[in-house]
């Protein structure tokens, strides 16, 4: 439908509206009564409602935490904003949820965060999958005018400009943010916009919002590219119930806004105009407060979800992956990490028609500037796209598509430049599932180039990265250390339902070694054991496999070493480490991050405080990792502050006698 | 059974509310939803629903009283 043969339906627009104002007084009252600990109203925003009326099964919405009123127009039972606002175990997010938080697959609703505009990405994406498969769709991506200073706005327009994608962004302009008055902050109002058609509308009328958001719908529909909604409405209540504007606005600027609250405005032109009657309007009022309060009353004796609930929806199940499906014979007897990237990634787009790769200078002829992805946007064309040079565009519209259609590969061009992707890594991709109670996942497989031991790289072109990924719950994180392995492990990440983060040891780049022709998928969590022995434990990973083994090279041949490459860092093979510990009762790490709050401390203290372990220790376990410092510039401070293998060397001969 | 009335939370900021006005005397009958109290903090001056049906037992405060959130201020003796 292009929305043009929809006509206003009034009535519904006021009943709908209503039923939300009566849920926000009755969330109100629940707080005071101490039954809800918080709560968020939409009083003043219920005009959003009339979207409801505009849109259908195949468009998504992505809500702000004002729109309990569209909520319930698009179908949304009062029990479930009941269940949100009391934490049930029968509410869509289990319980997890803040009030305001919306979600609600089977009505189009992608679960909302509170990270403000860090949806607007996402909703991006998802306009894009749409785009691609011709649905028809649009994503309604609905904001506070506040937040659309943050980057993720100016990002997502900018976004949805470039591809000429099915959004309409919806600006909800109360004009306040919390307490701060935004009239002179906003983008509209510093002509910042001019890239995108903006309607402003007077959201207070129904009738007045109806019409102009079915005419940019429409035009959406058609294909005219994205649109910004601008509606002009006021906030009623305070911001939340921790919240009192009376703080910060005159007694007569609440009262003005209050004069104007479309619910009275719109009941009182559809008594002058015979509609209804005053009867009517009083015999509705006390239909919906009966109504509500019965819904909500019913809700606070549902159960409340157990504890233990909280640990479900981390990651789903491990994917199991079946021997790598080489896309084509291969003679080549050697191989670089970054050849066997592309030709995994050319193995993975062949068999799955689905996936798709985004990120900066992807596309041949460059083919990514490690040469990662060369060859794939000629062979599989449509489906790889230069992103713009602009991480956090990568990740956000990433969790867009992935969670509504097409698993995305993105590639970060060095994980030192995820700094500003790791908002929507840590709010969206790591916690989509949980949040969801697993109603939406998030199969995004991310991939970087890392690590130092590389000249001419300095700080911004040297670092690890592992550590910050590996301390997300919901992300998995893997460092391949051979070819094979990669192509292994990509093979794996083509196959998991959740975010895996793959970091390629750029050093490896250039190494060239010998590739099996049976090509295994590499189980996340397994570590290689790269070298049986009994008088030390020694733990490597990335970078580090081949300090170590150059390490052993500089030591009498006799020395027994259990050498391990983890591989996977989140989740990590402790059974096999505390089993070989058991064995030799030593322990050294080496690991090329920087020591504090790092992977390599994180397995001294686990493997320290197992008391099987512990038991056999001969001598308290160490680690060899860089000190807190970055990675400088000149071969100096590379040479001085990454493990090299005469340190690894003096350490298990420290540690074990040796000579 | 007696079930204890206390006072509302307020956001994290408020530590203390005043009790400005009792609604009900002991004795009295008091049903669910109906103010049976107001309070003032610092920013807000609010009536306090009552959470059940019941009969108010006693007050734990008296009006013009300054009290910590989660202070109890009624018994209420709920229906069985």
């Amino acid at each position: 439908m292009d929305g043009s043969g929809v006509f206003f339906e009034p009535l519904l627009a006021l009943e709908t509206m209503m039923i939300s104002r009566e849920c926000d007084r009755r969330e109100a009252i629940l707080v005071r009564q101490g039954k809800a600990p918080f709560h968020v109203s939409s009083a003043g925003h219920e005009t959003l409602a009339v979207l409801g009326q505009l849109t259908g099964p195949g468009d998504l919405v992505f809500p702000h935490y004002r729109d309990k009123a569209l909520m319930l127009a698009l179908g949304m039972p009062v029990k479930d904003l009941a269940r949100l606002l009391l934490g049930k175990a029968q509410a869509e997010a289990k319980g997890r949820q803040m009030p305001g938080h919306f979600g609600d697959r089977g009505r189009g609703v992608w679960s909302a965060l509170s990270p403000v505009a860090h949806h607007l990405l996402p909703a991006c994406g998802a306009a894009w999958a749409m785009k691609r498969n011709g649905t028809g769709g649009v994503a309604l991506a609905l904001t506070g005018e506040a937040s659309c200073r943050q980057g993720e706005f100016f990002e997502a327009v900018a976004f949805a400009v470039e591809r000429r994608l099915p959004v309409l962004f919806v600006v909800e302009d109360n004009h306040l943010g919390i307490s701060t008055p935004t009239d002179e902050l906003s983008p509209l109002a510093l002509g910042m916009l001019d890239g995108v058609p903006v309607t402003k509308v007077d959201a207070r009328d129904p009738r007045e919002f109806h019409d102009a958001a079915r005419a940019v719908l429409s035009g959406i529909r058609n294909g005219n590219g994205p649109a910004i909604l601008w509606c002009d409405l006021d906030r009623l209540d305070s911001h939340t119930s921790f919240d009192d504007q009376r703080a910060y606005l005159p007694e007569d600027v609440i009262r003005a806004k209050w004069e104007r609250d479309p619910i009275i405005t719109s009941t009182e032109k559809l008594v002058a105009g015979g509609v209804l009657t005053e009867q009517d309007v009083a015999d509705l009022r006390q239909r919906i407060t009966q109504d509500v309060a019965k819904a909500y009353h019913d809700v606070l004796d549902e159960p409340d979800p157990s504890p233990g609930d909280a640990l479900e929806d981390r990651l789903g199940p491990a994917p199991n992956a079946p021997q790598f499906a080489s896309p084509r014979e291969f003679e080549a007897p050697a191989w670089t990490m970054a050849r066997a990237v592309d030709f995994a990634l050319e193995g993975i787009f062949a068999q799955s028609p689905q996936c798709m790769l985004f990120g900066e200078d992807v596309e041949d002829p460059k083919g990514g500037v490690f040469g990662l992805t060369k060859g794939l946007s000629t062979r599989f064309p449509g489906r790889v796209f230069n992103s713009p040079l602009a991480e956090a565009t990568i990740a956000g519209v990433a969790a867009g598509l992935a969670s509504t259609g097409p698993r995305a590969f993105v590639e970060m061009q060095f994980v030192d430049f995820c700094g500003p992707a790791m908002s929507q890594i840590i709010n969206n991709l790591a916690t989509l599932r949980w949040r969801s109670a697993g109603t939406w996942t998030c199969p995004v497989v991310i991939f970087a180039p890392c690590g130092g031991y590389v000249s001419g790289a300095g700080m911004w072109h040297s670092q690890s990265g592992e550590s910050a990924f590996c301390q997300i719950p919901g992300l998995r994180v893997v460092v391949p250390s051979t070819a094979a392995d990669a192509v292994g492990l990509f093979w794996t990440a083509a196959h998991a339902d959740d975010p895996t983060v793959i970091l390629l040891p750029k050093r490896l780049f250039r190494v060239s070694e010998p590739i099996p022709k049976d090509l295994p998928a590499i189980p996340f969590g397994k570590a290689a054991r790269l070298r049986e022995g009994q008088d030390l434990t020694l733990v490597c990973w990335g970078n580090t496999v081949r300090i170590a083994q150059e390490a052993l090279a500089l030591l009498d041949p006799g020395i027994s070493v259990d050498l391990f490459d983890l591989r996977s860092l989140s989740p990590w093979d402790k059974p096999a480490i505390l089993a070989s510990v058991g064995r030799t009762g030593r322990l050294l790490v080496v690991q090329e991050d920087n020591g504090g709050c790092s992977v390599g401390q994180m397995i001294l203290g686990e493997i320290s405080a197992d008391p099987s372990a512990w038991n056999s220790l001969k001598c308290p376990p160490r680690l060899l990792s860089r000190p807190d410092v970055h990675v400088g510039f000149g071969q100096a401070y590379i040479d001085a502050y990454l493990p090299q293998p005469q340190a690894v060397a003096d350490q298990i001969r420290d540690l074990t006698g040796a000579s | 059974m007696i079930k204890v009335l206390a006072v509302p939370t307020y956001g994290y900021a408020v530590e203390k509310v005043v009790i400005t006005r009792l609604l009900k005397m002991p004795g009295d009958r008091i049903t669910l939803d109906e103010p049976v109290y107001e309070l003032e903090t610092d920013k807000v001056n609010q009536e306090v629903e009552a959470p059940f049906d019941g009969r108010l037992v006693r007050w734990w405060v008296t009006e013009g009283e300054i009290v910590p959130v989660g202070h109890p201020v009624a018994d209420v003796e709920v229906d069985a």
